[in-house]
Formats: structure tokens, sequence, C-alpha cells
């Protein structure tokens, strides 16, 4: 019983000095000695462990991790989102602040059909800025030389000029700045105007002149003349007429025995000369001879 | 930002591989005697712990593999029938080669060689991790998850088994 506890703690590499001396004096021990010694020589199966990871790696059931970078995609595909949008804001935001820009050429007038279809017809030789696609929020326009502005109903509309501010609400109206001067003729509705500090309302039918003196004028037609291709005078000396032709008609007019301070009142066209010389003179009672191609002189036959 | 060793990492993972696999195997081979049987339940038992690599810690490996495999082998049917071979001529001693030792030593192998496949296969394995791998009792009582004492009369029966077999041979 003590060798089979002794041969017992020996199998658990247990075993004392003690008990091993118990073990030597037991003649079986020897056949258990013999029956180990044989066992350990055990071929064993070497598990090459390269090829064995490799094996496994090759595996289709061994599945590779995910990489663990899911946040970091998501989150770089919100921000790529976010500057979608942030991109498209501020393009949107400079759309509506890019200015527009039209001139009308020197010979020739034009018309402009505004986002709201408001009406912009531009004289020769001017020019107006506004911000086409901010127009349904703020309806601006920046206005040099003279413009006829038929506006649609809606938001103030303001034009901007170098003399001053005209809102209105929706009305036609005309805006000329010439020598500094700003004229704003009222067709329509009522209109305001802010101009060397003064605020002022000019009516249907009436044409202020924002010079140093403000100066009254009473309208006779429903659209300013120039428009169809006339110059319109009420009550203006001669000599103002005569220079309105000279500009137009890019000649010179001289005069001879004639008093240049006679009122005028009436409009010329601007497509014929000879037509316009008439308009002007016959009124008066004068006469006009071409003296070249580009000189027109103006008299009076029975003043010789 | 340490991170715990986790087996679902590849270093991790194939750390404990190196420091197993070489037992694992000889654990498949006690059971089945076979060589490409026992890679084969070795290299599976490798991939089940991957695939449940997020469910066992790496202290729980080792026990996860032994149990794997086992279940594996029982799930396995059929054996070989196939004998354990031995290193030939080991264990010479200098002034005992004379012809009828090694006569002697060859027939005691053969008669082993008889006597383990007479074992149960629960027996057997016990007694060859015990003596071959040194195991110790209560490192089988682990595998097995039984008691020590229990594990030990494993070993012991099987001993006295084999001794019994060879001397009827």
């Amino acid at each position: 019983m003590e060798a089979k506890q002794a041969l017992k703690k020996w199998l658990d590499n247990q075993a004392t000095p003690s008990d091993m001396e118990v073990l030597e004096l037991w003649p079986d021990f020897d056949i258990y000695k013999k029956i180990d010694a044989h066992t350990k020589e055990i071929l064993l199966p070497e598990h090459d462990i390269t090829s064995g990871i490799k094996a496994l790696n090759e595996n289709p059931l061994f599945n590779k991790p995910r990489q663990i970078t899911p946040a970091v995609i998501t989150m770089s595909r919100l921000l790529k989102i976010a500057a979608v949008f942030v991109l498209l804001a501020i393009s949107g935001v400079y759309l509506t602040t890019l200015p527009t820009n039209i001139q009308a050429p020197i010979t020739s007038i034009q018309t402009i059909e505004l986002p709201d279809s408001s009406k912009i017809t531009l004289n020769e030789n001017s020019r107006v800025t506004y911000k086409k696609y901010g127009w349904p929020f703020k309806r601006e326009v920046t206005l040099d030389g003279e413009a006829y502005f038929e506006v649609a109903k809606g938001k103030t509309f303001t034009v901007l000029t170098p003399k001053g501010t005209i809102s209105v609400l929706g009305t036609s109206f005309n805006v000329k700045i010439e020598n500094d001067i700003l004229i704003v003729s009222c067709f329509e509705g009522l209109v305001s105007v802010k101009a060397n500090g003064i605020d002022t309302l000019v009516s249907a039918g009436d044409s202020f002149s924002f010079s140093p003196s403000l100066e009254n004028q009473k309208l006779y037609t429903s659209k300013p003349t120039w428009i169809f291709n006339e110059s319109s005078f009420v009550d203006l000396p001669l000599e103002v007429v005569l220079l309105e032709i000279e500009k137009h008609y890019k000649v010179t007019v001289t005069t001879k025995n004639i008093d240049v301070t006679l009122r005028y009142t009436g409009s010329f066209t601007h497509t014929n000369l000879e037509q316009a010389l008439e308009t002007v003179t016959l009124p008066l009672n004068l006469y006009f001879s071409k003296v070249s191609e580009n000189e027109v002189q103006i008299y009076n036959p029975k003043k010789q | 930002m340490e991170k715990k060793p986790n087996i679902c990492q590849e270093a991790v993972f194939n750390k404990i591989y190196k420091q197993q696999v070489q037992s694992l195997r000889n654990f498949m081979f006690f059971k089945t005697k076979d060589t490409a049987a026992s890679y084969d339940l070795t290299q599976e038992a490798f991939l089940k712990l991957w695939q449940n690599c997020g469910k066992v810690s790496p202290s729980k490996a080792k026990s996860y593999l032994f149990t794997t495999a086992n279940n594996l082998f029982l799930n396995t049917v059929a054996h070989k029938k196939v004998q354990f071979k031995f290193r030939q001529g080991v264990k010479k001693s200098q002034d005992n080669n004379s012809p009828e030792f090694l006569l002697e030593e060859k027939e005691f192998g053969q008669k082993l060689q008889k006597a383990l496949n007479s074992l149960t296969q629960l027996q057997r394995t016990a007694f060859l991790l015990s003596r071959v791998e040194g195991k110790k009792y209560k490192e089988i009582a682990a595998i097995y998850n039984i008691t020590e004492k229990a594990a030990g009369k494993r070993v012991l029966d099987a001993l006295e088994k084999l001794r019994e077999t060879i001397e009827n041979l």
C-alpha cells in the first residue's frame, strides 16, 4: 500500500527521495519503470508553427478582423457632406452678392428685364449694376447716366446714384444724372428722393432737378420721350434745344439773327436730322440750312 | 492608450498558437494515434478559438482549446486502426546492448503498443499526458474537468492495466 502511494506520487512527478527508496525496493517497480521509459519514446508529430498559422490564414473560415476604422470613415464621410453644404452655402452667398453690370451702347438704348419683371430702359451710354441672384432679397440698382424704370409691385425698389437715392414701391419713373445734376421724373405713383440731405417726394407728372436750387417741372408725356428716340423740352431756352441737337446728331449748329433765349416747348426725333430741325424751327418761325455735312445754320429770314 | 490583449488581435492569437499548439497537437495525437487526424483537429480547435476570439479571454485560451479539441475529437467517428511508433533503439545502455537485450527491447515495444491499444481512450490519453508530456495530475484534471484525485487514479489505472496486458502477452 505504501508502494502504491509512492507509485502514484512518482507518476505525478512528486516522488520524494524516501518515496523513491520504497519504490526501488519494490520488485514490481521494474516493469513500471520499463513501461514508462518505453512510453516516453513514442514518436510525436512535430507541429510546424509557421505552416500551421499560414494554413489557418488561408482557411476561408478564418476571417480577418475588420479594420477598426469604420468610425473614422463615417467621420470623414460626414465631413465630406458638411463640406458640400458649406460650399453650396458659400456659392449661394457669393451668387447673391454677384453684381450684374449692364452698360448700354454709346448710340442706342437698351431694355433690361429684371428677375421680378420690373423693367429698366437704359439711355445711351448709361450703366446699371444690380445683383441678379440676390434680387428676391433686395431690389437695388446702381445707376450712372439716365434710365427709365417701370417697377413691378413688391418690396422697396431702390436706385442708387452718385447724387442721391431714389426709393419706390411700384411705379414708373425716370432718373437722369447730367452735369452732376440729378433729375427725377415720376410718371406713375410716388417716388421718394434723398439727395443733398433732403428728402423729397416726387408725385406723378412732376420732374425734379436736384441742382443747388430745386426746380420742379411738369411732365406732359406718359413716358420719357427719349424712350421713343425723342428729346423733349418744356419751356426751355432755344440754345439748350440746339445743344441737344448737336449732341445727338454730332453736328455743329450755328445761329444768325436769332434770339437764343426764345422759349421752346416740344420734342425732336433722334432718327432724322432734317425732321428734328423742322420740328424745332417751324413753331418759332425760323429756317435752317445745311452749310456742310456736319454744320447746320439756323436763321431768321425776316431779320436779314 | 494601451489596449487589453485580445485574442482578436492577430499578434495575440499567433502568440497563443506558438505557446499551445504542440501540447494540443500531442493531446490530439494521444487520442487519435494518428498524425494527420491530430493535425486537423488541432488546427480546427484554433480556428474555433479565432471565431470566438471576442468571447474568450487570453487566460482562458488554453482550456478553451483543449475542451474544444476534445469535443471535436468526440464528434469524429470511427478511428482508423493505427498504432504509436517508437524511436528505435534509444535508451539502450552502453553495457547492455547484446542481441538478446535488443530483441527483448523490441519485443517489449511491440507488447507496449498492443497494451496501449487495449486501454480506453480516456485512460490512454491521461497516461500519455502524464508520461510523455510530463503533465501533473492537476493539469490533466483541468483538461478533463475532473478532480485531481480522479486524474491520478486514471493514470495509475492505465499503468496497471498496461502492466497486466504486457505480462499476459
